[in-house]
């Protein structure tokens, strides 16, 4: 336990409002079981593509190629899935990544002012991004990425482009890594009517201790017209190849979503690592959220 | 497929006299009462005084309620004074003999010039309206924040903007109970329909916009202009209360003196009121009383259209109609015909069918919900007290929250945050919780913005 010694990172939180007119909502929610399981605990503790790349800075860590795919059951009969990739450039040149998202909303019966149907709507989104990040020197890195956001109505389409720049510092089995997200135009770009984007700033510290079969990651996630709040991450192999998750979030602008969401990973090692991953929230009366993926790391 | 049930009673054992309220009438719960909502005397354009005017309605013309509606235009010409009002206040306070006359004070708002949006009553404010020749928005809102009824005035294109064609915007709903469908010897019956297919929810009025001194006795070639009113008692507060719940008819009585009675009810609710109701067979009931005059014709309207109609030839009518409410909003009202001339309007009743298919479901009319919000349509619950209404982003956050003490009417939403930030484009999911004494219902349901 010595060596778990949490780092303070002191935020300074910006402000605006407009906390619903993320351009990039579809892009953050998630479609990953470790991001369900964690939260936005996820950027100090990624451990699939999706979330190094939601934390471009710790990318420079990555020094493996990487692939996955995930599928996640919301609620209200939403249904979202990603892909990822992550791929060292070069030996000094630091490490990219690209996802891509898509959800679909679901149908809708259409009605009009009077309550006559008219058929079905559907929605659906595409998101995506690309993200880089590269050592500076010692342990100090940094990262950029930019990620777009699709709503797909009927007759329309909102177009979201939002940027995340951020600084990651690694020593020994310690990290820490300082975040501004949410950056970027207003939203919708392609609408005479837009919002301000809530950025968010997250500062967070991981230590991993041992032997790496035990993490922790504490974090503060402060978004523009929301209450700054907490998230804890724990992430434990009791067994070899087995690892199981636990994530608490102090999130109060979310009254049904449960603090805790839970997890678990099987791993194979060898000449390719494959992961098999579950995580799971409740989200109280709206219904329950799981995710299942499946990735390979060569 | 419908039903319909035509009954007769024998008009002598219904001991009608149509300047007495007919407690024997068959519509039960109120009792129907005769009054004439806009009127005026030289407080601004008219003739005479307050005093005689409500003393000449009680006492010649015989009739239960006599509104005097002065004109206020913001102290231009004809208008009358803050003094006057106050004044015509405390006279229609001093008239008033509950279970005798109800003398209500009210005032003439807005303009028909070339800049003005119209003319609307609204009764017993306490003061008058900053008057604003061309602020209907604001006019509607000061009117809902007076909490008092009020009625669009001779509506006709050919007044001034006529309410900006009587657009309807939804936040200023419940800002006009009444329409004048007569006003006088004019027919604006066209205007009730149309104000009704635009969404607005008003019920029927006939007025004799008297500027001599013949307050409920001004009759033209097409009769004399009434309105009907059911209250349960012949007070103030009680026939203002039915004439903001709708709870009325408008009526033109031919030959001179022949009032009569109308009222209907759906599903055993007063025409006017508002509700939601699961799908099935809806029971509208409409019953006519006149002491003398023959219904010759009543004809049922739905959604504007005339749905269904009766030839009784008879002074007194029960007319039964079952029918299938299909899914949505619809207002159903009558139209009575008399032999000698005599016609009637009531006020539609409203009803809202939540969809059928699955008994836990909400929705929202319309979607996608645009600019202009929309209601929130549920399955009620028998006996339910309180409801409350939620709804959520897709990350789960609640950006809006409403609890209504009318469990049998939809929730208005619209369209905003808790904040009044237009909500952005994308899917948001309802949870409607009612509450009652013995169970609580949960029912869910999804909807779009699309802006």
């Amino acid at each position: 336990m010595k060596r778990f010694v949490p780092l303070l990172l002191v935020a300074t939180m910006c402000a605006t409002a407009g906390a619903q007119n993320s351009a990039v909502l579809y892009w953050n929610l998630p479609t990953t079981p470790s991001q369900l399981a964690y939260g936005a605990g996820t950027l100090v503790m990624a451990g699939e593509p999706q979330g190094s790349a939601a934390n471009p800075a710790s990318l420079a860590d990555v020094k493996w190629r990487s692939l996955a795919t995930a599928g996640v059951q919301w609620w209200g009969g939403v249904f979202g899935g990603s892909v990822a990739a992550t791929l060292p450039v070069g030996k000094r040149s630091g490490t990219a990544a690209v996802t891509a998202g898509y959800w679909g909303l679901g149908a809708i019966t259409a009605y009009d002012e009077r309550g006559n149907p008219l058929g079905s709507v559907s929605a659906q989104a595409v998101c995506g991004g690309v993200h880089y990040g590269r050592r500076l020197f010692g342990g100090l890195s940094a990262g950029a990425g930019a990620v777009f956001s699709n709503l797909v109505l009927p007759q329309r389409s909102d177009l979201g482009l939002a940027f995340t720049a951020g600084m990651h510092y690694r020593w020994r089995f310690l990290s820490a890594s300082l975040l501004a997200r949410d950056l970027g135009p207003k939203y919708p770009v392609n609408a005479a009517g837009r919002g301000k984007l809530p950025s968010a700033l997250t500062a967070g510290v991981r230590s991993s201790f041992w032997g790496e079969r035990i993490a922790a990651g504490l974090q503060l996630e402060a978004r523009d017209g929301e209450r700054p709040y907490p998230v804890a991450a724990l992430e434990a192999a009791p067994v070899p190849l087995v690892t199981a998750r636990l994530g608490y979030s102090g999130e109060r602008d979310r009254p049904e979503m449960s603090p805790l969401g839970a997890g678990i990973a099987v791993r194979t090692t060898g000449r390719q690592d494959f992961a098999v991953e579950y995580g799971y929230r409740s989200y109280g009366r709206l219904g329950r959220v799981q995710a299942l993926s499946l990735g390979i790391r060569f | 497929m419908k039903r319909i049930v035509l009954l007769v009673a024998a008009p002598a054992a219904l001991m009608l006299a149509a300047g007495n309220p007919a407690s024997a009438h068959p519509a039960p719960g109120y009792r129907c009462f005769f009054g004439n909502l806009h009127a005026h005397t030289r407080y601004s354009d008219g003739e005479s005084t307050p005093d005689t005017a409500y003393a000449y309605a009680r006492d010649v013309a015989g009739i239960h309620i006599q509104a005097l509606t002065e004109h206020n235009n913001g102290g231009i010409g004809y208008s009358i004074t803050p003094a006057n009002y106050q004044n015509l206040l405390l006279v229609a306070d001093t008239i008033t003999s509950p279970g005798r006359f109800v003398a209500l004070a009210g005032q003439e708002l807005g303009s028909i010039g070339s800049s003005g949006f119209g003319h609307l009553n609204v009764w017993e404010t306490p003061g008058l309206w900053a008057y604003n020749n061309s602020d209907l928005l604001g006019c509607y809102s000061w009117l809902m924040a007076q909490r008092q009824p009020a009625m669009f005035n001779h509506p006709d294109s050919n007044w001034a903007s006529n309410f900006n064609d009587l657009y309807f915007y939804p936040d200023y709903d419940d800002a006009i109970s009444l329409l004048e469908v007569v006003n006088h010897n004019t027919l604006y019956e066209n205007s009730y329909l149309r104000a009704l297919a635009k969404g607005w929810h008003v019920g029927a009025s006939a007025n004799q916009d008297n500027h001599s001194r013949t307050w409920g006795t001004r009759t033209g070639s097409a009769g004399t202009a009434l309105t009907g009113v059911w209250a349960d008692t012949l007070t103030k507060p009680a026939v203002l209360e039915a004439l903001r719940s709708r709870r009325t008819f408008a009526m033109l009585c031919k030959p001179i003196g022949e009032k009569f009675q109308l009222s209907l009810t759906a599903d055993g609710r007063w025409m006017g009121e508002r509700y939601l109701r699961q799908p099935g067979r809806c029971t509208l009931q409409v019953t006519a009383s006149s002491p003398d005059s023959i219904f010759s014709k009543l004809y049922l309207y739905r959604d504007g259209v005339i749905a269904d109609s009766t030839m009784p030839n008879l002074n007194v009518v029960s007319w039964r109609i079952e029918l299938d409410a299909g899914i949505g909003s619809h207002y159903y009202f009558v139209k009575a015909l008399q032999r000698g001339g005599g016609r009637g309007w009531t006020s539609p009743a409203f009803v809202e069918v939540a969809p059928k298919r699955d008994d836990d479901l909400v929705v929202t009319w319309p979607t996608p919900v645009a600019d202009q919000g929309a209601r929130i349509a549920f399955t009620p619950l028998d006996g339910a007290t309180r409801v409350t209404a939620e709804i959520f982003n897709l990350a789960g956050a609640r950006v809006w929250r409403a609890v209504s003490a009318d469990p049998a009417a939809s929730i208005r939403w619209d369209g905003r945050d808790a904040q009044g930030r237009p909500m952005p484009n994308g899917i948001y999911l309802i949870i409607v919780e009612q509450a009652g004494p013995a169970q609580t219902k949960t029912s869910k349901g999804k909807t779009m913005v699309s802006r």
